[in-house]
């Protein structure tokens, strides 16, 4: 008995092109690739990749327009901005690092403690996480720097001052729900030490969220740094810094449009791609955190 | 909920006391001002008086219950930088400027974002949404004074239509306004669009359609009015928020609001007038953020309990 099958179309063949466009969406390649040419391969190799000194100026050849000697323009005092906006990646890079990984160390183990202990002392110190979060950063760290003078140290003290508290507060929600599990008790009765259940059974299953956490603030903290040092609290000049030269090329913006474009450029650049791949590795890694 | 908006409004407090001390310590970082001002062989009955006189020679928790006690009643002392003006007359007078910038930063937020938020929420996946998604993400990632420097110099310098900075009439305002509103722009958007596509789906609209009224009235009559709700008790309060968000906008555009005169005092290492400017900042945000988040905890039960 023949049954007509219903006739079945060969399944066409993705295209090649097609294929990779689903990939490169599926992965955040482009981000990626921005990263790793805006801010990483000049961040180690500015000092062999960048064409001429960024410090050095040359005194004949002020306010020269983007061209094939000088591909982003000169400055005011003759300086390749080319040379700076590489060397400025590395600035950016070091300080945003730095605020990140030390806030993020001392907001994870806050979290973990506050969590662990609970009672009064969490209290408390959700209390010291409000005030924190309350202040109005921009402003105070203006003010610091005009006491104290300006220098990357400071800089990077007021910046994790701002984002310390956001890890601690979000490591000790995560924290609460992991010391009611089950094994956490068993650990304690097997003898394990409070030190040794924060940081072998507790910390492990929320380091997915720091992580998610800290590539989202990265973004964040490049234009607070950038903010910072454009209204002066941040590097201080001759430092080649992004915000610095955005600020410097807005008296010139008359005649030099390229003095703050490219700088502004390389900051946008950096925080959209940051911006892309932590929305990407929350989704990942993370994806009860949609909130984020 | 009364024992959640107590305990808000002593941390409120406790925020401002925190504040107060950095403010009271930074201005005594610097030593004895009379080591500085008087010569060193000085008269140690001068010296004594001056002390006398300034109320230096008190010990410190006085002064500072001295200082707190003329700053709450708008007696922040006078300036270095301009001697005829107390603190109090030159942060007055900026204030307002400064609350004309938020204002309409506010206004170019839902000028723009609540048309925009409506029709990327009504043509989903359209050329509108595409466009919505990346003026969103724009949003998050553009230094706002670079923006500032950028529209500038095409505005500004190329195309000659808007005053490059200072204050003046409305074309000085323009600018500033659409680069310090572009952020809430993007959050408006966003607030908007979230809440456009839940009434879309509720069932008044679905009983509007089979009524046959103009799909352009209800998405503009119908869906707007019960969308519009959240993002503009949203804005109502993003107010103290925005104001803080103005000292680089001010500084690009040499408006002379509190930001401009805050960087200003920095240059000029005017400490008074950085304590009053910083007080007066902190306790705008500080409220602001106290009345949102009663509003919420007004809007939202599950708040109070957490």
């Amino acid at each position: 008995m023949a049954v007509a099958l219903p006739e079945v179309s060969s399944p066409r063949r993705p295209s090649r092109i097609g294929h990779y466009a689903r990939e490169a969406l599926r992965y955040p390649i482009i981000p990626v690739a921005v990263l790793v040419i805006v801010l990483l391969i000049p961040a180690l190799g500015a000092n062999w990749l960048a064409p001429y000194d960024p410090l050095k100026g040359d005194m004949k050849n002020r306010f020269a327009e983007p061209s094939v000697q000088h591909w982003f323009g000169t400055d005011d005092i003759g300086r390749d901005v080319l040379s700076r906006v590489m060397h400025g990646s590395r600035v950016s890079l070091l300080v945003a690092g730095v605020a990140i990984l030390i806030s993020g160390l001392i907001g994870t183990s806050f979290g973990i403690v506050s969590a662990f202990y609970g009672g009064w002392a969490d209290n408390l110190m959700m209390r010291l996480v409000d005030i924190s979060l309350s202040l109005p950063i921009i402003v105070v760290a203006i003010v610091v720097a005009a006491m104290a003078g300006p220098s990357m140290e400071i800089l990077i003290a007021v910046l994790v001052l701002s984002q310390w508290s956001r890890y601690a507060r979000l490591v000790r929600g995560e924290a609460l729900t992991i010391r009611g599990h089950d094994y956490i008790s068993r650990a304690r009765v097997a003898g394990a030490s409070n030190f040794r259940i924060m940081l072998r059974y507790i910390f492990p299953n929320i380091f997915n969220t720091v992580v998610v956490l800290a590539t989202l603030q990265v973004g964040f903290v490049i234009v607070l740094e950038a903010t910072l040092s454009f209204l002066g609290a941040g590097i201080s000049r001759p430092t080649p810094a992004w915000g610095v030269m955005v600020a410097d090329g807005r008296s010139f913006v008359t005649d030099a449009w390229w003095l703050s474009f490219f700088p502004g450029l390389a900051i946008l650049l950096t925080v959209l791609s940051m911006n892309l791949l932590g929305d990407w590795l929350r989704d990942k890694l993370d994806p009860k955190q949609r909130n984020l | 909920m009364q024992r959640y908006i107590i305990m808000r409004i002593l941390q409120a407090l406790l925020v401002l006391v925190v504040v107060s001390v950095v403010a009271f310590a930074l201005g005594h970082a610097g030593g004895n001002p009379l080591d500085a001002i008087l010569p060193d062989d000085a008269d140690a009955t001068v010296r004594a008086d001056l002390e006398e006189f300034w109320g230096i020679n008190k010990p410190l928790h006085e002064q500072y219950f001295t200082y707190v006690w003329n700053a709450v009643r708008g007696d922040f002392g006078n300036s270095f930088k301009y001697p005829r003006f107390s603190v109090a007359e030159l942060i007055k007078d900026r204030f307002l400027a400064t609350i004309q910038l938020a204002g309409a930063g506010i206004l170019v937020a839902g000028v723009i974002g609540l048309p925009v938020g409506v029709l990327t929420a009504t043509y989903r996946d359209s050329i509108f949404d595409w466009t919505g998604k990346v003026v969103a993400l724009l949003g998050q990632s553009l230094p706002v004074f670079w923006l500032g420097i950028i529209l500038m110099w095409i505005f500004g310098v190329q195309l000659n239509w808007f005053p490059t900075s200072g204050k003046g009439g409305i074309e000085n305002l323009i600018l500033p306004a659409i680069a310090i509103g572009w952020f809430q722009v993007a959050a408006m958007l966003r607030l908007v669009r979230s809440s456009m596509l839940d009434v879309l789906d509720s069932e008044y609209v679905k009983l509007a359609r089979i009524k046959g009224l103009a799909e352009r009235k209800i998405i503009w009559k119908h869906c707007l009015r019960n969308a519009a709700i959240a993002p503009l008790t949203y804005f109502a309060i993003t107010l103290g928020s925005l104001m803080v968000g103005s000292v680089s906008i001010e500084t690009v555009f040499q408006w002379p609001g509190l930001g401009f005169l805050l960087f200003n005092a920095a240059r000029s290492s005017d400490y008074a007038l950085l304590q009053g400017i910083m007080l007066t900042f902190t306790s705008i945000y500080v409220i602001a953020n106290l009345l949102v988040d009663i509003a919420y905890a007004y809007l939202d039960p599950r708040i109070r309990y957490t």
